[in-house]
């Protein structure tokens, strides 16, 4: 094993989330500092305890550093922003600075109201791209889904379960958006919007903020509900973005799942719960596959055999992802992997799990995966 | 095909500084890429520098117009306007015999079109000023 500076010296130790949906009238930065209130309530701290700040940009780009300090009425010694989102690339940066020394006790944050604002995501950029009517994220997706779909024969049915066993989970999350039952005979009766992609296997635009306390192991006593440590965390950049070639099927991802593994000694049956972060269903299938769970090719087989859904071996996404659940980039997975490492999460709660898994991109330039524990 | 004086969908931004060259050939209907003089290296879409090796130089060329489809996918909304009266259409990234690829339309019906046909270029005058590269 090589060597792993981060185990079990930072914890997540305060969860907290708004209503997800659709809120009128309040801005990325009111949700995330509703979000925050909620996790150091969760925390049982007060906001003075804080020295840092980390949020994440709002898809719209909004919710940096210096717009949220005013709502939040404190000047931590240590604030950043990142531009991009899914809450592990905060997480590491957060555990960074913790152990570094640079600040002890940092919030994390995520707001957005893309919804009500009726943000204009799906826009195409003035590009050959753009001009040839490929758009919204669901465009390159479908792309890397059709050409795994005729390199290794994966099926509609076999991908399709990736949407219908989130929306199984989904069904027992009382904040999830989308709640309806749905089969794998109605799945399949849906139209492609963007084909191979029909409706449910892309996210929805959402309203809401999400907040995460983080701070140093020598400090877990001091707060109300049991730490969830940070055993391992890893990172691949893809900077070169559409300039690597092939970029579209990501296999970069293998770089992230390799460093992971090797720090932490753990492999893919050590995990207890994984969560995958998902503006579509496509991410789940490359990653899957780029971390090892199955070997490449092998996701769509795998997956019909309903390792992901309640009750299966491996479960995924188990507050509902973010194609039933909420957008919120990713950030509600970390929520929902603590919550099943503490034990609070309900209807949905697996079997005293130990190790979380959350791995995440930020589209073709980032990569990255922080596992979770119960103990150091 | 005819200039439409309502063409209503995205045109891209023709005068950006790296692919500028690329809209003016294909007014004149041929397909362009970047050649580094230093190492020989194709590379789209444009870039002010060689990435395989930083060398600044470099000259835009004639690329075969016989491609293969990398992949493809097939929208059934419009999630732009102009693209309203044309969906279901199919956008496709087409690799070409020197190995550069490039994202179009394929001027087929979806259900004729898989991964892996080969594809030629069509040269489509959207506007007076620009032509967009398609394939069939």
């Amino acid at each position: 094993m090589t060597d792993n500076p981060v185990r079990g010296r930072v914890a997540i130790v305060g969860v907290g989330h708004t209503e997800q949906g659709t809120i009128p009238g309040a801005s990325p930065e009111l949700l995330a500092v509703r979000a925050i209130k909620n996790a150091l309530d969760d925390a049982g701290i007060d906001r003075s305890q804080v020295d840092g700040l980390i949020t994440g940009k709002s898809v719209q780009g909004l919710n940096i550093d210096v717009t949220v300090g005013p709502l939040l009425g404190i000047n931590p010694r240590y604030a950043q922003s990142l531009d991009y989102g899914t809450c592990n690339f905060s997480l590491h940066l957060a555990s960074q600075a913790i152990l570094s020394g640079m600040a002890e006790t940092i919030v994390l944050c995520y707001g957005a109201n893309a919804r009500s604002v009726q943000f204009p995501f799906g826009a195409p950029d003035p590009t050959m791209e753009g001009a040839a009517g490929l758009m919204h994220i669901a465009g390159p997706a479908a792309m890397a889904l059709q050409r795994h779909k005729a390199l290794y024969g994966t099926t509609d049915e076999q991908f399709g379960m990736i949407a219908v066993s989130e929306r199984e989970w989904a069904r027992k999350n009382p904040i999830s958006i989308f709640k309806q039952e749905m089969s794998m005979e109605d799945y399949l009766a849906m139209p492609y919007l963007v084909e191979p992609l029909r409706r449910p296997d892309i996210t929805m635009l959402a309203d809401g903020g999400v907040s995460l306390l983080v701070t140093s192991a020598d400090r877990v006593d001091e707060f109300k509900n049991p730490p969830v440590y940070i055993t391992g965390i890893a990172e691949q950049s893809n900077v070169r973005g559409e300039h690597t070639p092939d970029y579209l099927m990501r296999e970069w991802l293998d770089n992230v799942a390799s460093q992971i593994w090797a720090t932490t000694g753990l492999t893919t049956s050590d995990i207890d719960a994984l969560y995958i972060q998902n503006p579509t269903a496509v991410w789940v299938l490359q990653m899957l596959e780029a971390y090892g769970f199955v070997p490449r090719g092998e996701a769509g087989p795998w997956l019909a055999e309903g390792h992901t859904r309640p009750g299966g071996d491996m479960p995924l996404n188990t507050n509902g992802g973010q194609l039933s659940e909420s957008y919120m980039w990713g950030w509600l997975h970390i929520v929902e992997a603590v919550r099943q490492l503490r034990g609070q999460a309900g209807e949905r709660q697996l079997d005293n799990p130990e190790y979380a898994m959350y791995c995440s991109t930020q589209s073709w330039y980032k990569g990255g995966s922080s596992i979770l524990s119960t103990h150091k | 095909m005819t200039v439409n004086a309502e063409y209503t969908k995205p045109i891209p931004n023709l005068e950006d500084p790296d692919m500028k060259p690329f809209w003016a050939a294909t007014r004149e209907h041929r397909l362009t890429a970047q050649r580094c003089t230093s190492c020989g290296t194709l590379r789209f879409p444009a870039l002010p520098i060689c990435d395989t090796c930083l060398d600044e130089g470099m000259e835009w060329v004639d690329v075969s117009t016989t491609g293969t489809i990398w992949s493809y996918v097939v929208y059934h909304r419009a999630f732009h306007p102009g693209f309203a009266d044309e969906i279901p259409y199919v956008t496709a990234i087409v690799e070409n015999e020197d190995g550069v690829r490039y994202t179009g339309r394929i001027l087929a019906a979806p259900e004729t079109v898989s991964v892996g046909d080969t594809v030629e270029a069509v040269f489509e005058d959207a506007t007076p000023e620009f032509t967009m590269v398609a394939w069939m």
